[in-house]
């Protein structure tokens, strides 16, 4: 440490300090980002809950099983009509 | 994100602005990135160098704080102080992807700061500023975050060693190591003819 010393005088490192304090100074962040940031996290976010009507769901289930029962019967008749012939 | 609340009539100030954000209070909130912003931005911008990242790394660590904050313990400490620690970690994140991706080094391509000067005095301090940038950059991350908020934040040794979490007398002599480094680093990137030059009068 002492040969630290030695080899930068007081002076020379005072020298350092001046030109740390000279360059180093404040930059200002862009304003948009600054305001588009701010708004990002402050903001509520707006959240829109979409509801489903029952009688839509019903249908939907019933469309499924109605082509399941199809496909069965249709891979069933396939079947049959395969060992008839 | 934080949720919105009605209108508290109660004025917030640097003292309850945190009690007030981390009851989710979004004013208090909004108080607490205005009084940190430009401070973050400024340490993240100095130990990268980009502007892009330094915005990148800004938003995370408002994400990050604010994500936090129902955890954020008061113990008087400032709240900035928790800030730079994120900030801290982060910057190390962003070296260490960095470093995987072998992307091409950053101390080659020091970034200017934006200033008006005139043009005869903006060429010679972005050489200065360049070299100082470079040197900077190559030392550990604790000297780095000593110099920026010694100079750039103009914090006296007591208020460095509450944000570092060391003693004062640590950072009085981290500080004087850091600067030797320093030195040392910009004589082997050529600063020392000009410097010395000027040593030896």
């Amino acid at each position: 440490m002492n040969n630290e010393l030695n080899k930068y005088s007081v002076p020379y490192l005072a020298n350092l300090e001046s030109k740390l304090s000279q360059l180093l100074q404040p930059v200002r962040p862009d304003t948009e980002f600054v305001n588009t940031l701010k708004a990002k996290l402050t903001q509520v976010p707006t959240i829109v809950v979409e509801t489903t009507k029952r009688g839509s769901k019903f249908l939907f289930v019933g469309l499924g099983v109605l082509v399941g029962i199809a496909a069965i019967w249709l891979i069933g008749k396939s079947k049959n009509e395969d060992i008839e012939g | 994100m934080i949720k919105g609340r009605a209108k508290i009539p109660l004025e917030i100030t640097a003292e309850n602005a945190i009690r007030l954000a981390r009851e989710g209070n979004s004013e208090a909130f909004s108080f607490l990135y205005n009084l940190n912003v430009t401070r973050i931005y400024n340490y993240i911008f100095y130990r990268i160098g980009s502007e892009d990242d330094a915005e990148d790394i800004t938003s995370r660590v408002f994400y990050r704080a604010f994500g936090h904050i129902k955890t954020y313990e008061d113990k008087g400490i400032p709240f900035s102080a928790w800030l730079y620690r994120i900030a801290h970690n982060l910057i190390a994140n962003f070296h260490r992807d960095r470093q995987r991706r072998k992307e091409v080094s950053l101390d080659d391509q020091p970034e200017m700061p934006h200033r008006v000067d005139l043009p005869e005095t903006w060429i010679e301090k972005k050489q200065e500023m360049d070299l100082l940038l470079k040197g900077m950059r190559r030392l550990a991350p604790d000297r780095q975050q000593l110099i920026l908020l010694k100079y750039l934040e103009d914090l006296s040794n007591a208020e460095i060693a509450v944000i570092m979490g060391r003693t004062e007398g640590a950072i009085k002599s981290l500080y004087h190591r850091a600067l030797l480094a320093l030195k040392d680093e910009m004589v082997k990137i050529g600063y020392e003819s000009t410097e010395n030059k000027g040593m030896e009068k």
